[in-house]
Protein backbone atom coordinates (compact mmCIF):
# COMPACT_ATOMS: atom_id res chain seq x y z
CA UNK A 1 0.00 0.00 0.00
CA UNK A 2 2.62 2.40 1.00
CA UNK A 3 5.19 1.95 -1.75
CA UNK A 4 2.03 1.76 -4.38
CA UNK A 5 1.43 5.83 -2.68
CA UNK A 6 5.09 6.20 -3.16
CA UNK A 7 5.36 4.73 -6.86
CA UNK A 8 2.14 7.11 -7.64
CA UNK A 9 3.38 10.05 -5.71
CA UNK A 10 7.09 9.53 -7.62
CA UNK A 11 5.34 9.95 -10.76
CA UNK A 12 3.46 12.55 -10.68
CA UNK A 13 6.15 14.54 -8.95
CA UNK A 14 8.24 13.31 -12.17
CA UNK A 15 5.36 14.76 -14.46
CA UNK A 16 4.67 17.80 -12.43
CA UNK A 17 8.29 18.81 -11.85
CA UNK A 18 10.22 19.34 -15.31
CA UNK A 19 8.66 22.65 -16.11
CA UNK A 20 11.17 25.16 -16.24
CA UNK A 21 10.49 28.16 -14.03
CA UNK A 22 12.84 30.74 -14.81
CA UNK A 23 11.00 34.39 -14.14
CA UNK A 24 13.96 36.16 -14.63
CA UNK A 25 14.90 35.63 -18.27
CA UNK A 26 12.93 38.83 -19.32
CA UNK A 27 15.21 41.18 -17.00
CA UNK A 28 18.36 39.79 -17.81
CA UNK A 29 17.63 40.14 -21.02
CA UNK A 30 16.57 43.81 -20.69
CA UNK A 31 19.72 44.59 -18.63
CA UNK A 32 21.48 43.11 -21.50
CA UNK A 33 19.79 45.18 -24.14
CA UNK A 34 19.99 48.43 -22.36
CA UNK A 35 24.10 47.81 -22.31
CA UNK A 36 24.13 47.50 -26.28
CA UNK A 37 21.69 51.33 -26.26
CA UNK A 38 23.86 52.72 -23.73
CA UNK A 39 26.67 51.70 -26.33
CA UNK A 40 25.10 53.02 -29.51
CA UNK A 41 24.54 56.11 -27.49
CA UNK A 42 27.49 56.79 -26.33
CA UNK A 43 29.42 59.78 -28.13
CA UNK A 44 32.82 59.05 -26.30
CA UNK A 45 33.53 55.99 -28.45
CA UNK A 46 34.94 56.00 -31.97
CA UNK A 47 32.54 54.12 -34.46
CA UNK A 48 35.44 51.39 -34.54
CA UNK A 49 35.21 50.24 -30.52
CA UNK A 50 31.20 50.87 -30.66
CA UNK A 51 31.43 47.94 -33.18
CA UNK A 52 33.47 45.96 -31.57
CA UNK A 53 31.44 46.03 -28.26
CA UNK A 54 28.36 45.56 -30.01
CA UNK A 55 29.67 42.89 -31.38
CA UNK A 56 30.34 41.46 -28.12
CA UNK A 57 26.86 42.44 -26.79
CA UNK A 58 25.13 40.59 -29.85
CA UNK A 59 26.44 37.29 -29.39
CA UNK A 60 25.20 37.97 -25.57
CA UNK A 61 21.82 38.64 -26.81
CA UNK A 62 21.28 36.11 -29.09
CA UNK A 63 21.85 33.57 -26.32
CA UNK A 64 19.54 36.01 -23.92
CA UNK A 65 16.37 36.41 -26.80
CA UNK A 66 16.52 32.64 -27.39
CA UNK A 67 16.26 31.94 -23.68
CA UNK A 68 12.99 33.77 -23.42
CA UNK A 69 11.71 32.70 -26.35
CA UNK A 70 12.25 29.02 -25.31
CA UNK A 71 11.12 29.83 -21.83
CA UNK A 72 8.33 27.91 -21.03
CA UNK A 73 7.21 29.24 -18.04
CA UNK A 74 6.45 32.90 -19.58
CA UNK A 75 3.24 30.99 -21.79
CA UNK A 76 0.30 33.05 -20.97
CA UNK A 77 1.84 35.19 -18.00
CA UNK A 78 0.03 38.11 -18.46
CA UNK A 79 2.05 40.33 -16.36
CA UNK A 80 3.22 44.04 -17.98
CA UNK A 81 6.76 42.88 -18.21
CA UNK A 82 5.32 39.35 -20.05
CA UNK A 83 3.20 41.63 -22.54
CA UNK A 84 5.33 44.53 -22.85
CA UNK A 85 8.31 42.05 -24.06
CA UNK A 86 6.04 40.56 -26.60
CA UNK A 87 4.21 43.53 -27.70
CA UNK A 88 7.41 44.20 -30.24
CA UNK A 89 9.21 41.27 -31.28
CA UNK A 90 11.94 43.44 -33.59
CA UNK A 91 12.27 45.68 -30.13
CA UNK A 92 12.63 43.23 -27.67
CA UNK A 93 14.38 40.45 -29.70
CA UNK A 94 16.28 43.17 -31.36
CA UNK A 95 19.28 40.15 -33.17
CA UNK A 96 16.71 37.78 -33.76
CA UNK A 97 14.93 40.89 -35.52
CA UNK A 98 17.58 42.94 -37.22
CA UNK A 99 19.53 39.61 -38.46
CA UNK A 100 16.11 38.55 -40.06
CA UNK A 101 15.63 41.63 -42.07
CA UNK A 102 19.55 42.31 -42.85
CA UNK A 103 19.87 45.37 -40.52
CA UNK A 104 22.57 46.56 -38.53
CA UNK A 105 21.65 46.10 -35.21
CA UNK A 106 21.95 50.26 -34.94
CA UNK A 107 19.43 50.54 -37.31
CA UNK A 108 17.00 48.08 -36.55
CA UNK A 109 16.99 49.54 -33.17
CA UNK A 110 16.72 53.37 -34.46
CA UNK A 111 14.10 52.16 -36.83
CA UNK A 112 11.56 50.37 -34.57
CA UNK A 113 11.66 53.60 -31.86
CA UNK A 114 11.13 55.83 -35.13
CA UNK A 115 14.52 57.28 -35.91
CA UNK A 116 15.24 56.81 -39.44
CA UNK A 117 17.82 58.63 -42.20
CA UNK A 118 14.59 60.16 -43.92
CA UNK A 119 13.07 61.63 -40.55
CA UNK A 120 16.91 62.99 -39.54
CA UNK A 121 17.32 64.20 -42.81
CA UNK A 122 13.84 66.24 -42.86
CA UNK A 123 14.54 67.71 -39.29
CA UNK A 124 14.83 71.24 -38.93
CA UNK A 125 17.05 72.67 -36.80
CA UNK A 126 15.38 75.20 -34.56
CA UNK A 127 15.82 76.74 -31.14
CA UNK A 128 13.66 75.27 -28.27
CA UNK A 129 12.01 77.74 -26.61
CA UNK B 1 -51.61 -27.77 18.26
CA UNK B 2 -53.93 -24.71 17.99
CA UNK B 3 -51.71 -22.62 20.01
CA UNK B 4 -48.77 -23.82 17.72
CA UNK B 5 -51.02 -22.33 14.46
CA UNK B 6 -51.94 -19.25 16.53
CA UNK B 7 -47.66 -19.01 16.99
CA UNK B 8 -47.36 -19.21 13.53
CA UNK B 9 -49.62 -16.36 12.21
CA UNK B 10 -48.24 -14.41 14.92
CA UNK B 11 -45.00 -15.31 13.49
CA UNK B 12 -46.52 -14.56 9.68
CA UNK B 13 -47.54 -11.12 11.03
CA UNK B 14 -44.46 -9.65 12.29
CA UNK B 15 -43.22 -11.33 8.88
CA UNK B 16 -45.43 -8.93 7.06
CA UNK B 17 -44.46 -5.93 8.78
CA UNK B 18 -40.70 -6.95 8.95
CA UNK B 19 -41.15 -6.98 4.59
CA UNK B 20 -43.22 -3.74 4.45
CA UNK B 21 -40.48 -2.23 6.49
CA UNK B 22 -37.77 -3.80 4.29
CA UNK B 23 -40.45 -2.30 0.96
CA UNK B 24 -40.27 0.93 2.45
CA UNK B 25 -36.37 1.08 3.08
CA UNK B 26 -36.34 0.14 -0.39
CA UNK B 27 -38.65 3.14 -1.62
CA UNK B 28 -36.61 5.57 0.79
CA UNK B 29 -32.92 4.56 0.26
CA UNK B 30 -31.45 5.75 3.21
CA UNK B 31 -27.79 5.49 3.79
CA UNK B 32 -26.72 4.38 6.73
CA UNK B 33 -24.11 2.34 5.88
CA UNK B 34 -20.57 3.16 7.69
CA UNK B 35 -18.35 1.60 5.07
CA UNK B 36 -16.65 4.68 3.16
CA UNK B 37 -13.84 5.03 0.11
CA UNK B 38 -12.74 8.50 0.00
CA UNK B 39 -10.61 8.26 -3.24
CA UNK B 40 -6.85 8.59 -3.00
CA UNK B 41 -6.85 9.04 -6.95
CA UNK B 42 -7.59 13.04 -7.39
CA UNK B 43 -7.67 15.55 -10.22
CA UNK B 44 -4.22 15.77 -10.61
CA UNK B 45 -3.80 12.52 -11.72
CA UNK B 46 -4.93 13.65 -14.91
CA UNK B 47 -1.33 13.41 -15.72
CA UNK B 48 -1.26 9.73 -15.52
CA UNK B 49 -1.93 7.29 -18.83
CA UNK B 50 -5.69 6.72 -18.94
CA UNK B 51 -5.36 2.93 -18.94
CA UNK B 52 -3.35 3.19 -15.73
CA UNK B 53 -5.69 5.43 -14.05
CA UNK B 54 -8.73 3.12 -14.76
CA UNK B 55 -6.69 0.43 -13.09
CA UNK B 56 -5.72 2.68 -10.66
CA UNK B 57 -8.55 3.55 -9.19
CA UNK B 58 -10.28 0.26 -9.54
CA UNK B 59 -7.81 -0.68 -7.36
CA UNK B 60 -7.79 2.23 -4.90
CA UNK B 61 -11.33 1.25 -4.18
CA UNK B 62 -10.85 -2.84 -4.00
CA UNK B 63 -8.15 -1.94 -1.18
CA UNK B 64 -10.84 0.68 0.68
CA UNK B 65 -13.27 -0.44 3.50
CA UNK B 66 -16.24 0.12 0.96
CA UNK B 67 -14.47 -2.22 -1.71
CA UNK B 68 -13.62 -4.71 1.05
CA UNK B 69 -17.39 -4.80 2.72
CA UNK B 70 -18.68 -4.92 -0.99
CA UNK B 71 -16.40 -7.60 -1.81
CA UNK B 72 -17.77 -9.97 1.17
CA UNK B 73 -21.63 -8.79 0.68
CA UNK B 74 -21.34 -10.68 -3.07
CA UNK B 75 -19.73 -13.47 -1.56
CA UNK B 76 -22.78 -13.39 0.66
CA UNK B 77 -25.37 -13.06 -1.90
CA UNK B 78 -24.02 -16.08 -3.61
CA UNK B 79 -24.49 -18.25 -0.63
CA UNK B 80 -27.87 -16.86 -0.56
CA UNK B 81 -28.76 -17.14 -3.77
CA UNK B 82 -27.38 -21.08 -2.95
CA UNK B 83 -29.92 -20.94 -0.10
CA UNK B 84 -32.88 -19.94 -1.89
CA UNK B 85 -32.45 -22.06 -5.02
CA UNK B 86 -32.39 -24.88 -1.94
CA UNK B 87 -35.49 -23.85 -0.16
CA UNK B 88 -37.13 -23.43 -3.49
CA UNK B 89 -36.82 -27.33 -4.42
CA UNK B 90 -37.58 -28.10 -0.62
CA UNK B 91 -40.61 -26.41 -0.82
CA UNK B 92 -41.65 -28.44 -4.15
CA UNK B 93 -41.13 -31.84 -2.61
CA UNK B 94 -42.37 -31.20 1.05
CA UNK B 95 -46.16 -31.45 1.83
CA UNK B 96 -48.59 -30.86 4.87
CA UNK B 97 -47.35 -28.97 8.33
CA UNK B 98 -43.57 -29.49 7.01
CA UNK B 99 -44.34 -27.60 3.54
CA UNK B 100 -45.74 -24.82 5.29
CA UNK B 101 -43.13 -24.45 7.87
CA UNK B 102 -40.71 -24.39 4.70
CA UNK B 103 -42.37 -21.88 2.75
CA UNK B 104 -42.37 -19.49 5.79
CA UNK B 105 -38.38 -19.98 5.83
CA UNK B 106 -38.38 -19.50 1.78
CA UNK B 107 -40.44 -16.16 2.71
CA UNK B 108 -38.05 -15.13 5.88
CA UNK B 109 -34.74 -15.84 3.27
CA UNK B 110 -36.10 -13.97 0.39
CA UNK B 111 -37.02 -11.22 3.19
CA UNK B 112 -33.04 -11.45 4.01
CA UNK B 113 -32.08 -11.80 0.39
CA UNK B 114 -33.86 -8.49 -0.50
CA UNK B 115 -31.86 -6.95 2.45
CA UNK B 116 -28.40 -7.59 1.50
CA UNK B 117 -29.06 -7.04 -2.48
CA UNK B 118 -30.61 -3.21 -1.01
CA UNK B 119 -27.53 -2.92 1.29
CA UNK B 120 -24.90 -4.01 -1.49
CA UNK B 121 -26.79 -1.59 -4.11
CA UNK B 122 -26.17 1.28 -1.49
CA UNK B 123 -22.62 0.36 -1.06
CA UNK B 124 -22.18 0.07 -5.14
CA UNK B 125 -23.89 3.81 -5.80
CA UNK B 126 -21.24 5.26 -3.08
CA UNK B 127 -18.60 3.56 -5.23
CA UNK B 128 -20.37 5.15 -8.69
CA UNK B 129 -20.75 8.39 -7.23
CA UNK B 130 -16.93 8.96 -6.15
CA UNK B 131 -15.87 7.45 -9.04
CA UNK B 132 -18.35 9.98 -11.14
CA UNK B 133 -16.99 12.58 -9.03
CA UNK B 134 -13.42 12.04 -9.45
CA UNK B 135 -13.99 11.68 -13.53
CA UNK B 136 -16.06 14.84 -13.11
CA UNK B 137 -13.18 16.56 -11.52
CA UNK B 138 -10.87 15.41 -13.88
CA UNK B 139 -12.44 16.85 -16.39
CA UNK B 140 -13.38 20.18 -15.42
CA UNK B 141 -9.05 20.31 -14.68
CA UNK B 142 -8.75 19.48 -18.56
CA UNK B 143 -11.18 22.03 -19.80
CA UNK B 144 -9.51 24.87 -17.10
CA UNK B 145 -7.03 24.15 -19.04
CA UNK B 146 -8.03 24.42 -22.79
CA UNK B 147 -10.00 27.64 -21.02
CA UNK B 148 -6.78 30.25 -21.85
CA UNK B 149 -8.56 33.01 -20.35
CA UNK B 150 -9.09 36.95 -20.12
CA UNK B 151 -9.03 38.62 -23.64
CA UNK B 152 -5.51 40.31 -22.72
CA UNK B 153 -4.21 36.77 -21.97
CA UNK B 154 -5.40 35.44 -25.35
CA UNK B 155 -3.70 38.26 -26.99
CA UNK B 156 -0.75 37.34 -25.41
CA UNK B 157 -0.38 34.18 -26.33
CA UNK B 158 -1.16 34.82 -29.64
CA UNK B 159 1.90 36.79 -29.94
CA UNK B 160 3.90 34.85 -27.85
CA UNK B 161 2.98 32.01 -30.42
CA UNK B 162 3.72 34.21 -33.36
CA UNK B 163 7.61 34.77 -31.22
CA UNK B 164 8.03 31.36 -31.34
CA UNK B 165 7.29 30.66 -34.72
CA UNK B 166 9.22 33.40 -36.09
CA UNK B 167 11.93 32.68 -33.98
CA UNK B 168 11.44 28.62 -35.13
CA UNK B 169 11.87 30.03 -39.14
CA UNK B 170 14.57 32.37 -38.63
CA UNK B 171 16.74 30.27 -36.34
CA UNK B 172 18.76 29.06 -38.93
CA UNK B 173 19.32 31.78 -40.94
CA UNK B 174 20.54 34.05 -38.09
CA UNK B 175 22.97 31.07 -36.92
CA UNK B 176 24.50 31.12 -40.15
CA UNK B 177 24.65 34.71 -40.60
CA UNK B 178 26.02 35.38 -37.20
CA UNK B 179 28.02 32.24 -36.19
CA UNK B 180 29.16 30.88 -39.59
CA UNK B 181 29.95 34.51 -41.78
CA UNK B 182 30.99 36.27 -38.71
CA UNK B 183 33.71 33.42 -37.20
CA UNK B 184 32.13 33.59 -33.74
CA UNK B 185 32.13 31.06 -31.65
CA UNK B 186 28.74 29.18 -30.62
CA UNK B 187 28.21 30.31 -27.26
CA UNK B 188 28.60 28.08 -24.56
CA UNK B 189 24.81 27.74 -23.69
CA UNK B 190 24.06 27.17 -27.36
CA UNK B 191 26.40 24.51 -27.33
CA UNK B 192 24.56 22.87 -24.43
CA UNK B 193 21.35 23.87 -25.48
CA UNK B 194 21.87 21.86 -28.61
CA UNK B 195 23.65 18.87 -27.05
CA UNK B 196 20.31 19.00 -24.35
CA UNK B 197 18.10 19.11 -27.73
CA UNK B 198 19.50 15.90 -29.50
CA UNK B 199 19.09 14.25 -25.65
CA UNK B 200 15.44 16.04 -25.06
CA UNK B 201 14.20 14.50 -28.65
CA UNK B 202 15.57 10.58 -27.70
CA UNK B 203 13.61 11.00 -24.59
CA UNK B 204 10.26 12.54 -25.99
CA UNK B 205 10.79 9.75 -28.85
CA UNK B 206 11.09 7.08 -26.06
CA UNK B 207 7.88 8.57 -23.78
CA UNK B 208 5.68 9.21 -27.10
CA UNK B 209 6.23 4.84 -27.83
CA UNK B 210 6.18 4.16 -24.50
CA UNK B 211 3.08 1.40 -24.03
CA UNK B 212 1.91 3.05 -20.45
CA UNK B 213 2.57 6.77 -22.76
CA UNK B 214 -0.05 5.63 -25.39
CA UNK B 215 -3.24 6.94 -26.44
CA UNK B 216 -6.50 5.23 -24.94
CA UNK B 217 -7.85 3.25 -27.79
CA UNK B 218 -11.64 2.70 -27.94
CA UNK B 219 -13.02 0.97 -30.98
CA UNK B 220 -9.60 0.56 -32.62
CA UNK B 221 -9.33 4.48 -32.61
CA UNK B 222 -6.41 6.17 -30.27
CA UNK B 223 -8.75 8.88 -28.50
CA UNK B 224 -8.03 11.98 -26.90
CA UNK B 225 -8.01 12.07 -22.68
CA UNK B 226 -11.32 14.55 -22.86
CA UNK B 227 -12.69 11.77 -24.72
CA UNK B 228 -12.04 8.83 -22.57
CA UNK B 229 -12.89 11.00 -19.28
CA UNK B 230 -15.90 11.70 -21.08
CA UNK B 231 -16.63 7.58 -21.73
CA UNK B 232 -15.77 6.95 -17.98
CA UNK B 233 -18.09 9.39 -16.99
CA UNK B 234 -21.05 8.85 -19.21
CA UNK B 235 -20.01 4.24 -18.46
CA UNK B 236 -20.50 5.69 -14.68
CA UNK B 237 -23.57 7.43 -14.75
CA UNK B 238 -25.02 4.01 -16.85
CA UNK B 239 -24.37 1.90 -14.40
CA UNK B 240 -25.66 4.08 -11.64
CA UNK B 241 -29.05 4.57 -13.64
CA UNK B 242 -29.18 0.43 -13.72
CA UNK B 243 -28.53 0.45 -10.45
CA UNK B 244 -31.72 2.65 -9.79
CA UNK B 245 -33.54 0.23 -12.22
CA UNK B 246 -32.16 -2.52 -10.03
CA UNK B 247 -33.90 -0.90 -6.76
CA UNK B 248 -37.25 -0.72 -8.51
CA UNK B 249 -37.21 -4.15 -9.43
CA UNK B 250 -36.17 -4.83 -5.51
CA UNK B 251 -39.10 -2.70 -4.54
CA UNK B 252 -41.61 -5.07 -6.81
CA UNK B 253 -39.77 -7.82 -5.38
CA UNK B 254 -40.14 -7.10 -1.85
CA UNK B 255 -44.24 -6.24 -1.98
CA UNK B 256 -44.05 -9.82 -3.92
CA UNK B 257 -42.60 -11.24 -0.84
CA UNK B 258 -45.02 -9.43 1.37
CA UNK B 259 -48.14 -10.59 -0.92
CA UNK B 260 -46.89 -14.07 -0.61
CA UNK B 261 -46.78 -13.72 3.08
CA UNK B 262 -50.43 -12.72 3.15
CA UNK B 263 -51.15 -15.76 1.00
CA UNK B 264 -49.58 -17.89 3.66
CA UNK B 265 -50.67 -16.21 6.58
CA UNK B 266 -54.55 -16.65 5.34
CA UNK B 267 -53.89 -20.26 4.52
CA UNK B 268 -52.71 -20.80 8.40
CA UNK B 269 -55.72 -18.88 9.70
CA UNK B 270 -58.03 -20.64 7.51
CA UNK B 271 -56.46 -24.15 8.72
CA UNK B 272 -57.48 -22.86 12.41
CA UNK B 273 -60.64 -22.02 11.85
CA UNK B 274 -61.33 -25.35 9.87
CA UNK B 275 -60.09 -27.22 12.98
CA UNK B 276 -62.30 -25.10 15.52
CA UNK B 277 -65.17 -25.70 13.21
CA UNK B 278 -64.74 -29.91 13.72
CA UNK B 279 -64.16 -29.58 16.97
CA UNK B 280 -66.73 -31.47 19.70
CA UNK B 281 -69.02 -28.80 21.71
CA UNK B 282 -68.71 -29.53 25.11
CA UNK B 283 -72.63 -29.38 26.58
CA UNK B 284 -73.75 -30.04 29.81
CA UNK B 285 -75.92 -33.21 28.49
CA UNK B 286 -72.59 -35.14 27.49
CA UNK B 287 -71.76 -34.58 30.95
CA UNK B 288 -74.70 -36.23 32.47
CA UNK B 289 -73.48 -39.65 32.71
CA UNK B 290 -71.09 -38.32 35.39
CA UNK B 291 -74.17 -37.62 37.50
CA UNK B 292 -75.48 -40.52 37.22
CA UNK B 293 -73.68 -42.47 40.14
CA UNK B 294 -72.10 -41.90 43.25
Amino acid sequence: MNINKLFLACAIASITSFTPANAGTIETLERERALAMETILNPELSPSERQAKLDTYKIRLIDLERMVLRDGSLKGRNTPVVRKAFENYDLTFLVHGTTENNLALTDGWLAQVGITTQSLMSASIRKRW
Amino acid sequence: MKLSYLNKTALMLSVIVSIEVIAVQQVLANSNTPSKWTSAVTERMVKLPMPHLKKRLERDFSQSDLGIELTKKEEDLAYKTNTLSDLKAAVQEADGGLKTELRHQFLDEKRAYLEMVSGKNKLRKKQLSTKLRVFKQMLDGLNEKKNIGSPARQTLMKLQNEASSRFKSSLNAVDSEIFQLSDAPESKYSIKYTKNLHAIEKLSQRLQSHNMNKSPIVDGEPISKADYLRRLVSEAQAEISILDQENTILGYMARLVALDALVLSDEVQEVVVTNSDTAVVVTPALAVDFFMTN
